[in-house]
């Protein structure tokens, strides 16, 4: 299954909306779900970039202003697809990972100390594979949203 | 990074400790606030417990040449996990003692130069699985 959205690599436009509830498709906060979780997870990189220096307790930076950004720009997307709520975690060196899960598939997606992207994925058979997005790019984040809320996909999944 | 060697003194079979920070910052939790559990019982820890997104290299404890009271002897609200250092070397991970002034037992778990960087996340998540709570953080003690 893996293997088969990898080979998707066209879709890089925002994925189908199938549920007509929503009709805005701009960067102003949607009144739905996600938009619930959007403050409280704007909260919680608010609250990482505080950590100060050591927050670890093993030396680690504080978070970088990159990540922050980074962090911040991919939850207003994250929020933009109608994604479920991340779990939002600090990365040692200064990054911030976010984390989304459900019954079968897991998402984890890092963003570096210096704003640049990794992810991994881990599909229905537990498989895993992990992948690398450059600041600013979007697309690749696209297809993994829409392929975590996919069920079972056959015909597109990563 | 500096260039590390998989030291061979410190056998599969021997523990390694990770301090964990008293701040629902490590750990994975439910809508309600509430730690999510995983089979065992145990709050699940995210792999951001053993990554290190700018030097790769995530520091531990060899178990031993320490103690549990000498690891938490700062950071007595702390937990600790243990993982043996088989699990990092099963992902190809180089494991080495990096003695400090303060801490003769400290290590490191590091991805080797040859591994490719997008596989780090994959490890992580493997050592993470792996953790068993020997000292539950202060927030999390009943």
């Amino acid at each position: 299954m893996i293997e088969g959205l990898l080979q998707m690599s066209a879709l890089t436009s925002p994925v189908p909306r199938t549920d007509q509830t929503i009709v805005q498709w701009t960067a102003t906060t949607p009144l739905d779900n996600s938009s619930r979780w959007l403050r409280k997870a704007q909260k919680r990189i608010q609250e990482l970039a505080a950590l100060p220096e050591n927050w670890d307790s093993y030396g680690s930076r504080p978070i970088q202003p990159a990540a922050i950004k980074g962090a911040g720009d991919l939850i207003a997307l994250l929020s933009q697809l109608r994604s479920a709520q991340p779990e939002i975690f600090p990365v040692p060196g200064g990054g911030i990972q976010l984390e989304l899960h459900n019954r079968q598939r897991e998402i984890e997606i890092e963003i570096l100390p210096d704003g640049n992207i990794e992810y991994l994925i881990t599909d229905d058979d537990g498989q895993m594979r992990e992948g690398h997005v450059p600041a600013g790019s979007t697309g690749e984040i696209y297809r993994l949203i829409y392929w975590f809320g996919q069920e079972h996909s056959k015909t597109v999944g990563f | 990074m500096a260039h590390r060697i998989d030291d061979p003194s410190i056998s599969d079979d021997d523990l390694l400790w990770r301090r964990i920070v008293n701040n629902p910052i490590w750990w994975k939790r439910d809508e309600q606030g509430n730690p999510v559990l995983n089979t065992q019982g145990s709050p699940c820890l995210s792999s951001a417990a053993f990554l290190d997104g700018y030097t790769g290299e995530v520091s531990v404890h060899l178990a031993r040449l320490t103690s549990q009271e000498k690891v938490l002897l700062r950071k007595p609200d702390n937990g600790l996990v243990e993982i043996t250092a088989a699990i990092p070397r099963s992902v190809n991970h180089i494991v080495t003692l990096d003695p400090t002034e303060e801490d003769e037992s400290h290590s490191l778990i590091c991805p080797p130069e040859s591994l490719s960087k997008s596989v780090r996340k994959a490890s992580a998540k493997k050592m993470s699985e792996a953790a068993r709570w020997l000292v539950l953080p202060e927030s999390l003690r009943s």
